[in-house]
This record gives C-alpha cells, structure tokens and sequence, in this order.
C-alpha cells in the first residue's frame, strides 16, 4: 500500500474515501521500505542521541501501537518498563513525522515508571520507536511499525478560535483512591489545540501558526514525579497515562507551557479527590 | 490550484473535444435513477460504498424539489460528475430555473456536486459554520478526491452565498420549504430541511440507515438533536444515506440505538478507568452486524467519541 | 456575516482554474519578489514541461534538480527537539534546498554554479530538470539561473512534485550534502 493511498484512507475519514490505490509503487525507492526505515532511524539515533545507538530492548521497554490507527491525529501508543528501577528516562519517537521526538520523559523519585500511555499525531506509514535510557546511561529500545497518515497536516474541522477555547484547562483522574506509598495510575488530561504549524487554512492559504505544549512537569510535594519535553507530535487535547507513588504532602503539582511562553500551573489535592 | 493540473484539464478538455470528460457520466447514467418519494420530489439513492471512479463519489443521497416557480435542489452530490448528472436528470424533468441548491454539511459526498450548477446562477445554501468547515478542509477535500476521480470529475469547492443560522424558508411557488441549522451532531454544519406541502423530512446526513454513520461533530449533540426531531413525529423521510424514503420512526431509531451504544460504551469505559485502546476495541461491537462499513467507521466513532466524552 | 464575502470566496475558488492560465510576465532576469504566487507561463531559453515530458526526461537520464526550500522550524521550538521533516521529492533528484533563491549575490551563484557542474561533469548539453511546487519561483529562477550559466537543455517543471505525485510515486530525498556544504 502506498503512502499517499494512506492520505486517501486515513485523512477523511468521515467523508467516505475508503478506496481504491491510486498507483503504484517501486520498492527500491519506497519510503516504506526497511532499507530506507533503517536509514531514517541511524540519522535519529545521531540526531537524538548524539551517535548512541539503542540496543534491543530484551523485554525492558515495550511499545504497544495499533498497527493501523484508525484515526491518525489521535493514535493511542502505550510504553512498558520492567523492571522500573532500571529505567532513568524514556522517549517516544515517531520516525517520520518532522518533530519527531513525541515526548522525553525524566523520571522522578515519585515516579512509577511501568507504564505511560501517549496520544500522538502520525503523519505517515513510519516506525515508532520507545527508547529507555537505563541507570548506567545505556539505551534500549523497542519499535512498531504504523499505518496512518495525515494526522499533522489534516485539516481541523474547526476555526483557530474555536479550537483555543478554554486552552490550558488540566484534569488529573486516579484509577483508585490515592494512598501515599501506594503505586498508582493516574491520567493527565490537557485542554490545547497544539497546532503544529502544519494545518492549512485552505482559503487563505495561511498555515494557523505553531503553537503547542512543550514542557510539562508533575511533582508530589517538592519531589519530582517526571519531567516531558514535547513536541507537535502529540494531538490535540493530549490526554498522558503515568504511574506515581504518592508522598505523604498530599499535593501534586502539574505545570504545563507551550511554545508561545505561556504557562499553566495547577496543584491537586490528590489525597482528597472523590473523581 | 496548481498551474499544471489546471493546463492539463485544460488541454484535456481541449484536445480531446469536450465530450472525452462526459463519457465516464455517460456510463453511469444508466444507474443513476430517480425515485418519486412525494409528489415532484425527486431522490437518487447513493450507493453503499467508499467513494471511487466507478461510483464518482455518487454514495449519498440527493436530489430535488419542484415548484410550481423554480426547484430546489436538496444535496449536489459527491463531485462535480455526479451533480452534472443530477442536472441532466432535472432537465428531464423540468425547464423550471434552478433557483436554490441546498448543501446539507461540509462533507464532500455532499457539496462536490454544487459546480455542476454554477451557471445556473442558484442560490446556494449553507449552516452559518458551513464556511468555516469549507475553509478549513475544502480544498483538502478536493485534492483526495482528485486523486481518486482525476481533476476533471472533481470540481470546485463552492461557498454557501445564503447562511442559515436558525431557520429560514424558500418559496418554490405554492411550494414552502423550511430549513433549520442545527447544533453540532453529525458534523458542525447540519441543515435539515422539510417539505411543508407534502411533510416530507430532509434530514440529509443527520439520519444514516444501513451505513454506519461517522462522527464527525458531537456525539452528545447528535443525540440530542435526533431525540428533539424525534418529538415531532415526522413520518416519511429522505435519509443522507440509505433508501430513499423511510420512515423516520423506526429508522431514526436504529440511528438512536447506535449512537447510544457508542455513548454508554464510552462513558462505561471512562468512569471505570479504561483506556482508549481498550475502548477502540470493544465498544459497538454489539452492532456490528446491523452497520455496513462498520469496521471502517467504528473505531474511529469510539476514538472522537472518548475525546468528546473524557471532558464531560 | 456577510454573504457577499461567500460569493466572492466561490468565484476565488472557481476562477482558480482560468487564473492559472494567464501566468504573470516573464522578469528579465532572476526573480527577487515573494517565492510563493503567479509564475510565467514561459521562461525564455528553457523549455516548459508537463509531468509525462519530465517522466520521459527522468528515464533518459536527466539531472534532476528540486530547489524547494525545506521546512523551517517552528518558532519557539526548543534545540532539543529535533526538526527532521521528510522531504518527498521525485526519485532520485538531487536537492538544493532553498536553491531557487533569486539574491545571494556572487557567491551564492558561485556555489549554486559550481555543484550543477560537478552534477553534471561540465557538460553544458546536459539536460536539466529544475522544479519545486506549484506557484514556486524558485524552480523558474533556478532554471533561468541554469539558462544564464549558458546549459544548452534547461527544462523547467512548474507542476512540481505535487504534479509528479498526482501520477507517479514521490520518494524520500535527503538534502545534497555538497550543496549544504557549499554554505559554508
């Protein structure tokens, strides 16, 4: 399957395009070939990494991602660690979008690094990689292939202003009652367009500018949980899954800015919350 | 539009003498047949299929009204091809000015058609938020659909010139249709419209029968819309897609049914602490069997769904 | 609001087509206004072609070369978040990002010069493809560029990648790493 036919599925949807390809494509020179995903993932691993390549990951940092997103401006993807001490950070990375780190997380002592669950953008058929960054600073990683296209340059149904409307609104939900000590799951929802730069006006011509979530923190107290940069590759209205152990303080921190400098700060009551 | 496309249709239609476009209309216009649903109302049932060059996107329903004066065209059609057709087929039936074409809501099997009826110098109708859907994917649209049909079966995108922001209504002569703006459900540019002279409800895209409908507005919305509509008791109806006359009880029904499958699921999901993935996976798969293209549509459904419903 | 603006946002979209026709006139020498709008339909010396003639031109051997610019960054972008976008260009051409700007001066001319005659071992009857996107003058002054350092077969390809994509497969080009260097 072509790329383009990809862009022809996934980027309407709602419309009724599911249809037939529209040509057809040479191996040797296909994007999607391993050749030419292997090559993309060497030029990250220099960029990201500095020249560090990823060992496989033997089971220690798992990459769950649907094979075909349904709905390529929200793929949901799902990243295991085990065993979570061995772990200092992870990064999400969707080869070929054109930012493509999604996020990098630093764990914190509050942290509970087993599981974390993303909502990405995927703009094409393209590797997904999670690489965790172990204690001794060496690199493993995991990959999955995706089929979705146009999650960054399909069009928003819906005007600039509309889609602004009560940006930086944070939910924090718990999948239990939350005890200190006592590990436990927690879902982080963030109200922002994150307009990446790519979406067109069509009848202006004018790209909406770039405006997105690239820092987030959480802290319980005065420890920290985890540190995320981000980028366009996250959709819209991100919703992050991650995993705490609560201190005694009983107060969780999240701060949240975006590449336009503004910031958003907002303390939970966490020993307290009935959600 | 780029400069090369826009020579080659050109040279196209040149060189070959203008009829070589015609002829894959020529070839459907043996399936393309029109059903009386109520006197001088005429409706051509869309496939149920994905839009490709052998349907040239002709999946919905649409057709026309007329008046003792003028008629009123109800949807245009999936792309230009298509709504050349519709207005060969009014012709056949009418000399009567076109003097209004209806576009129901911002999705291409709808609004592709509205080209075919440019020189006829018609009103075009559209939701106030019709322009703001059409500005942001217009012309996205357009280029998917080229890439499907060719450039020459595909047409412009054409902007509403009259906005319904509540209600209006058009007089065909002896003929009075009203059209109401809805809020978002389907899509957020809904129009439906009803024929007062023979009670006959257009709904267009806000009633799917048979073809999984996709959420493309509000789910919470499409509910409350259709329950609202449901009050009034219409009977016979011309669904968006489907046959093309039911009746709107039941049929608006089985619409209910699946939306609300799709709404508990989701909400079942979020309160218990479940994941999207999880979600996607599971929820409407109870009505599966009564949807055609539902494995196309539903886990998309549920994805939009649990994005709109996690925030309330 | 208005629905007049509605009425004339319609005939925008409509007469998009016959606009494209006329093409604005030909300057007489390189391009320095904005990149992106109404290109010539002609460009003197060099010959215009459609997808099927650069299809053929590729099959017989003809340097390719896409001068579109790459994608900048987006403003406010920490340094830490890599800036990779794929460029899809048509298989095998050789990209000179930004290679259609119409100032620079000298030295960008020298540079631009010097990596066409490597690409092309000197040989000024080499037939030469230059392209971008659409409404792109950075293809038309890379080729007028071509055209003045006296290449016998400059062919310019207004249509672009976006033509080669509507039919034929588009592929995955990294950046000439000599023209990059040549930057510096």
């Amino acid at each position: 399957m072509t790329r383009r036919l990809a862009t022809v599925l996934l980027g309407l949807c709602a419309a009724g395009f599911l249809a037939a390809p529209a040509f057809a494509q040479s191996p040797d020179n296909s994007p999607d070939s391993p050749a030419a995903r292997e090559s993309r993932w060497q030029d990250l691993e220099k960029t990201v990494f500095h020249g560090k390549t990823a060992a496989p990951s033997n089971g220690v940092v798992t990459l769950d991602a649907p094979n075909r997103a349904e709905d390529a401006a929200l793929v949901p993807m799902t990243v295991t660690i085990k065993p979570a001490d061995k772990v200092k950070a992870l990064w999400l990375i969707i080869d070929d979008n054109p930012m493509p780190v999604a996020a990098h997380i630093v764990f914190g002592p509050a942290a509970d690094p087993r599981e974390m669950k993303f909502r990405v953008r995927v703009n094409d058929f393209t590797n997904v990689h999670a690489v965790a960054q172990l204690q001794d600073g060496s690199l493993v990683e995991d990959a999955k292939f995706v089929k979705a296209s146009g999650g960054c340059s399909a069009p928003m149904g819906q005007s600039e202003g509309e889609a602004l409307k009560g940006i930086g609104e944070m939910r924090l939900k718990f999948a239990r009652p939350v005890q200190p000590g006592v590990p436990v799951e927690a879902k982080l929802m963030l109200r922002h367009p994150n307009f990446n730069g790519m979406q067109m006006n069509q009848l202006t011509r004018l790209y909406t500018p770039a405006r997105y979530i690239d820092k987030v923190t959480v802290r319980d107290g005065d420890t920290k949980v985890f540190d995320m940069d981000s980028g366009i590759s996250l959709a819209a209205n991100p919703v992050l899954s991650f995993g705490l152990v609560p201190r005694s303080s009983g107060s969780l921190t999240v701060e949240v800015s975006d590449s336009s400098n503004t910031l958003w700060r907002r303390d939970f009551d966490i020993l307290r919350m009935t959600d | 539009m780029s400069r090369a496309t826009a020579f080659d249709m050109t040279r196209r239609a040149f060189g070959a003498g203008l009829c070589l476009c015609c002829l894959p209309s020529l070839a459907r216009a043996e399936n393309f047949s029109l059903e009386e649903v109520a006197p001088s109302v005429f409706i051509r049932r869309g496939v149920d299929a994905e839009a490709d060059a052998a349907n040239l996107d002709g999946i919905a329903n649409i057709g026309f009204i007329v008046g003792e004066k003028s008629v009123l065209v109800t949807d245009s059609g999936g792309s230009l091809a298509d709504g050349r057709l519709l207005r060969r087929m009014i012709r056949d039936k009418t000399d009567r000015p076109i003097s209004h074409v209806v576009l129901s809501h911002g999705h291409p099997d709808h609004f592709f058609g509205a080209g075919a009826f440019l020189d006829e110098k018609p009103v075009f109708i559209g939701h106030s938020r019709l322009p703001e859907a059409l500005t942001m994917r217009g012309e996205f649209y357009r280029k998917r659909l080229v890439g499907l049909l060719g450039e020459s079966d595909v047409g412009p995108v054409v902007m509403p010139t009259k906005l319904v922001k509540e209600q209006t209504e058009i007089d065909l002569g002896g003929r009075r249709i009203v059209l109401t703006a809805h809020q978002p459900a389907h899509t957020t540019s809904d129009l439906s419209m009803l024929d007062t002279s023979s009670g006959l409800l257009l709904p267009a895209d806000l009633l799917f029968v048979g073809r999984i409908p996709p959420l493309d507005g509000s789910l919470s919305g499409w509910i409350g819309q259709l329950e609202a509509v449901r009050k009034q008791n219409y009977g016979p109806t011309v669904p968006g897609h489907g046959p093309a006359r039911v009746d709107f009880g039941p049929a608006s029904a089985a619409l209910l049914r699946y939306l609300t499958t799709l709404r508990d699921g989701v909400r079942a999901e979020i309160d218990s602490g479940g994941s999207i993935e999880h979600a996607m996976r599971h929820v409407g798969q109870s009505e599966r069997a009564n949807w055609k293209l539902f494995d196309d549509y539903n886990q998309r459904n549920v994805a939009e769904a649990f994005s709109e419903l996690e925030w309330q | 609001m208005d629905a007049k603006i509605f009425v004339v946002a319609a005939a925008v979209f409509v007469l998009g087509v016959a606009h494209a026709l006329a093409g604005a006139p030909e300057p007489r020498g390189l391009w320095t206004g904005a990149m992106h709008g109404e290109t010539p339909a002609t460009l003197a010396g060099a010959t215009v072609i459609d997808v099927t003639e650069a299809s053929k031109l590729k099959a017989e051997g003809a340097l390719l070369i896409d001068v579109a610019e790459a994608p900048s960054k987006p403003p406010g972008a920490s340094s830490d978040m890599p800036w990779l976008p794929v460029h899809m260009s048509i298989p095998g051409a050789v990209w000179f990002a930004g290679g259609g700007f119409g100032g620079g001066g000298p030295a960008f001319q020298r540079r631009f010069a010097a990596r066409v005659a490597e690409l092309t071992g000197g040989d000024k009857k080499k037939s030469i493809v230059a392209f971008c996107h659409p409404r792109c003058w950075g293809s038309w002054n890379a080729a007028k560029r071509l055209v003045l350092l006296g290449y016998g077969k400059v062919y310019w390809f207004p249509g672009g990648v976006e033509a080669w994509e509507d039919k034929f497969a588009a592929a995955p080009v990294k950046r000439d790493k000599a023209w990059e260097e040549g930057d510096r």
